[in-house]
């Protein structure tokens, strides 16, 4: 049975599209009232602007397709009906094309067609909305020229639901995140989403009066904004590429393991995002995780190891040597923070101390444990466990726990 | 408190009284469009000025000028005067909150004046090319190319004004030459190419597809904020972290943004460009990162080092690579930095941008004559600062061997004119700046 659904997911996938492919295609070519070239043509924009991905903090979720998909129901409609069979059709059909398009790229086929399939519904719901309310009152609160204002604003909000929802059920598997943190990042790029929106539907609506010079209209927006979107993410990406070089300083100098701050990273950015913290949060963990050991840098003065330190002072060295940089006050605060115990004997659990201190002080020691100390995992878990009467917060470790239960690494014993 | 002088006032008020009585005229007469056709332009030109957005390292991008092209052509294309029209959409413009929170009015009077001149021109461009014609998606290409033409005139206008009151006002300051606009000019001729287009088609599509275009235009400039305050941040974070990673140890402190100064006076006195000296600058911070990652043991050890420590120091070159190797847009100031301790002729040592037997690119022989005039007039752990008199004769002796002797020659040329000293007064050979460095006191403590 498992060789059996190995085995035909592809092939599965492979004949998913063309089948839907081809009722499309013949209620286009049956009862249509255009020409069938029509049809093909915004197919096949469809398709070559799905291929256009917008930057985004989701990863490669948006891409300009949206736009077009957007634009089709304002163009094939007769007065405020939408022809939904042909405009679903063409969904359809484009997203098929894409589909090809992309195996053919190399893109793994299964992946592309739950995409595909993800955002055919999305565009088809967003259509039959636009059909339902386009005639609607919905549309006659507004005056003359503006009908389409308020439909358009309901279909979006529509399509954004169901856009962020599937990604977040869809991409949560190979990503390992959890659903929420996956929905709330998604969200994140809701003015990307509301750029392609608009473009689409000013294409739409223009293209009533002055036909492919809509075209021209709708691009010279848009080309401004998406290299701005684009510009955006690659400097974020080279933000956290300089964080990651200097935070490795310590260890290119022997001062601290080969890889903790790294390993660190990764494990503190899942355990933060399962806690439930927002994508602003899990980035300051993540620039805290990368940094936390900074502070070890003074050790290469002979004279600090001869005179001995503790943990404080490397989490105050490094805390220091952060908060030079403007931006990362907050940071800063969390690395020096980071040594602190939850709570002290006989006092309640301190309010003050932020949760990113406290899921970097676990996943340290946790990795610590294992690249430093030789233990299994397992045993690093106790380590942790029986540290959380003061150290650790048990809320950390219990997340910390339960993703690594869910990777099956605690099973698996010494590596 | 500062005088402005009196010619400087007279100026201001003259471009303010040809500006006011422009806009008076257009105030007055008949052929004003109607406040809700230029009220919303108006707004939207204020806001753009007031946010305007740097595009591209140094060039400010002022879509302001696309706002007043489309305005422009609505005006032209319903039968009003643009000549008019548009001096009145920019005088709003003119007037910032800053301007206002700083007391400032010689500025924003001169601007307001230039800015209603150099609008009017660009209106008479646009009425005397489009004329009153109810336009037809066939008559698109014609008034975009009106507008790219208006957008041309608005900026040779804005530019003779500007020079002219950058020459009496301001008599030393230095003055872009025309062949550095060109780039801008061909962009402004873009935005108001666009801004007529956009202004014949609001005249054409339905109204509700207004708001559509401006949507998604504010959502770009939003995007273009964020994106330049993002590198803002990124820069400063690297900087301050440098610094205060350095700031650990004694002896480095302040060296690289000396050696920052030093390289930048060199750059200027050899004539290069804005980027070139801006990379110089980046490789000059970054030159010394490999150094953090050496034991201080070394790097602070009183007298000689033994072969193998010597080879372990010069690791730092290499490893300079090694630590910013995924920072992509560092790469070319890398390959500067790795290669500060190669000599003009060849032998020294390095990472990329150190190629035995051959002369090292010019920037990398730049910044290895200012690493080491540094090196030389500041203190070490094992002897304290030289004189400028002797590090320059240093360098000049070893100039076409260790040192490049243009660079050499450019930086004493540099130094003088700035009439800069750097390093000791009185020490002038090393055995007693090695003496003076043994007397000192312990180690100082830095940490604790």
């Amino acid at each position: 049975m498992a060789s059996w659904v190995r085995f035909s997911r592809p092939l599965l996938a492979s004949h998913i599209f063309p089948v839907l492919a081809i009722p499309a295609a013949s209620v286009l070519l049956g009862g249509s009232l255009r020409p069938w070239w029509d049809y093909a043509v915004a197919a096949a924009g469809l398709a070559a602007a799905s291929q256009i991905r917008v930057a985004g903090s989701s990863g490669n979720r948006l891409t300009t397709g949206i736009a077009v998909a957007v634009c089709l129901p304002l163009v094939f409609r007769s007065g405020q009906i939408v022809d939904l069979p042909s405009v679903v059709g063409v969904y359809a059909a484009g997203l098929s094309l894409n589909w090809v398009v992309d195996t053919l790229r190399g893109r793994p086929p299964v992946e592309v067609l739950v995409d595909s399939v993800r955002r055919w519904i999305g565009f088809s719901v967003f259509a039959l909305v636009l059909k339902v309310s386009m005639p609607s009152f919905l549309a006659d609160v507004f005056p003359e020229g503006w009908e389409a204002i308020g439909p358009l604003a309901v279909a979006t909000m529509v399509l954004l639901g169901i856009d962020v929802t599937t990604w977040a059920l869809t991409a949560h598997e190979p990503r390992q995140l959890n659903f929420r943190y996956l929905s709330r990042l998604a969200l994140k790029d809701s003015n990307v989403f509301v750029a392609l929106v608009a473009t689409g539907s000013l294409l739409g609506i223009a293209f009533g009066s002055i036909s492919w010079w809509a075209l021209t209209i709708a691009l010279l927006p848009y080309v401004f904004a998406h290299n701005a979107f684009r510009r955006f993410q690659s400097t974020r990406r080279t933000y956290r590429q300089t964080i990651r070089a200097l935070a490795r300083i310590p260890e290119v100098a022997g001062l601290a393991t080969e890889g903790h701050a790294d390993r660190t990273t990764a494990l503190a950015v899942e355990v933060a995002g399962d806690l439930g913290l927002s994508p602003n949060q899990v980035a300051d963990v993540e620039y805290t995780a990368l940094m936390h050991d900074i502070g070890r840098i003074a050790l290469n003065e002979p004279f600090i190891v001869r005179r001995g330190y503790t943990e404080a002072d490397i989490a105050g060295w490094g805390a220091e040597i952060i908060s030079e940089a403007p931006y990362l006050q907050r940071v800063a605060e969390f690395v020096r923070l980071q040594h602190q115990p939850y709570r002290r004997p006989g006092e309640e659990k301190d309010p003050d101390l932020p949760m990113t201190s406290k899921v970097i002080k676990a996943c340290s020691a946790f990795d610590h444990a294992i690249a430093d100390q030789g233990m299994s995992p397992l045993e690093a878990m106790e380590v942790l466990h029986r540290g959380a009467a003061y150290d650790y917060d048990p809320e950390v470790v219990g997340a910390l726990r339960k993703l690594l239960d869910r990777r099956g690494v605690l099973s698996r014993g010494r590596h | 408190m500062y005088q402005l002088p009196r010619h400087r006032k007279r100026l201001a008020l003259g471009f303010f009284v040809v500006g006011a009585s422009i806009v008076g005229a257009a105030v007055t007469s008949r052929s004003i469009p109607p406040g809700r056709t230029w009220l919303p332009f108006a707004l939207a030109f204020f806001v753009l000025e007031w946010r305007s957005v740097e595009v591209n390292d140094r060039m400010f991008m002022s879509s302001s000028i696309m706002v007043a092209l489309t305005a422009g052509v609505v005006f032209a294309l319903t039968g009003e005067s643009a000549t008019l029209g548009i001096p009145l959409v920019a005088a709003c413009g003119t007037f910032q909150p800053a301007d206002f929170s700083q007391r400032r009015w010689f500025q924003p009077m001169v601007n307001f004046g230039q800015l209603v001149v150099s609008a009017a021109a660009a209106g008479a461009v646009l009425d005397l090319t489009i004329g009153a014609s109810a336009s037809r998606p066939s008559d698109l290409p014609r008034i975009a190319l009106a507008g790219g033409l208006a957008a041309l005139v608005y900026m040779v206008v804005n530019t003779l004004q500007v020079r002219f009151i950058v020459r009496l006002a301001y008599a030393r300051r230095e003055i872009t030459p025309w062949s550095h606009l060109t780039m801008l000019f061909g962009s402004q001729a873009v935005m108001g190419f666009i801004g007529a287009l956009l202004g014949a088609t609001l005249l054409l599509v339905e109204p509700g597809a207004i708001p559509l275009v401006a949507m998604v235009f504010v959502i770009g400039h939003m995007s273009f904020a964020s994106y330049s305050a993002l590198r803002e941040a990124h820069l400063a974070t690297l900087r301050g972290m440098v610094k205060s990673l350095e700031a650990k140890d004694v002896y480095t402190r302040g060296h690289t943004e000396r050696v920052a100064r030093f390289v930048q006076m060199i750059a200027e006195e050899l004539g290069f460009s804005g980027t070139r000296i801006e990379r110089l600058r980046w490789a000059a911070l970054i030159h010394d990162v490999g150094k953090l990652a050496v034991p201080k043991a070394l790097i602070g050890k009183k007298g000689r080092l033994s072969d193998e420590e010597t080879a372990e120091m010069r690791r730092h070159a290499h490893i300079v690579e090694e630590i910013l190797a995924e920072v992509e847009f560092l790469q070319p100031m890398v390959e500067i930095a790795s290669g500060h301790h190669s000599h003009f002729d060849g032998n020294g040592y390095g990472g990329r941008g150190h190629r035995h037997g051959q002369t090292p690119e010019l920037d990398t022989c730049i910044l290895s004559v200012a690493d080491a005039f540094d090196a030389m007039t500041s203190s070490r752990s094992y002897r304290v600062a030289l004189s400028q008199r002797f590090a320059l004769r240093e360098l000049s002796e070893n100039s076409g061997t260790q040192f490049h002797p243009y660079v050499v020659d450019a930086f004493e040329r540099a130094l003088k004119k700035a009439g800069e000293e750097w390093g000791s007064s009185r020490v002038d050979d090393e055995e007693a700046a090695r003496r003076l460095a043994e007397q000192r006191e312990e180690f100082p403590l830095l940490y604790g």
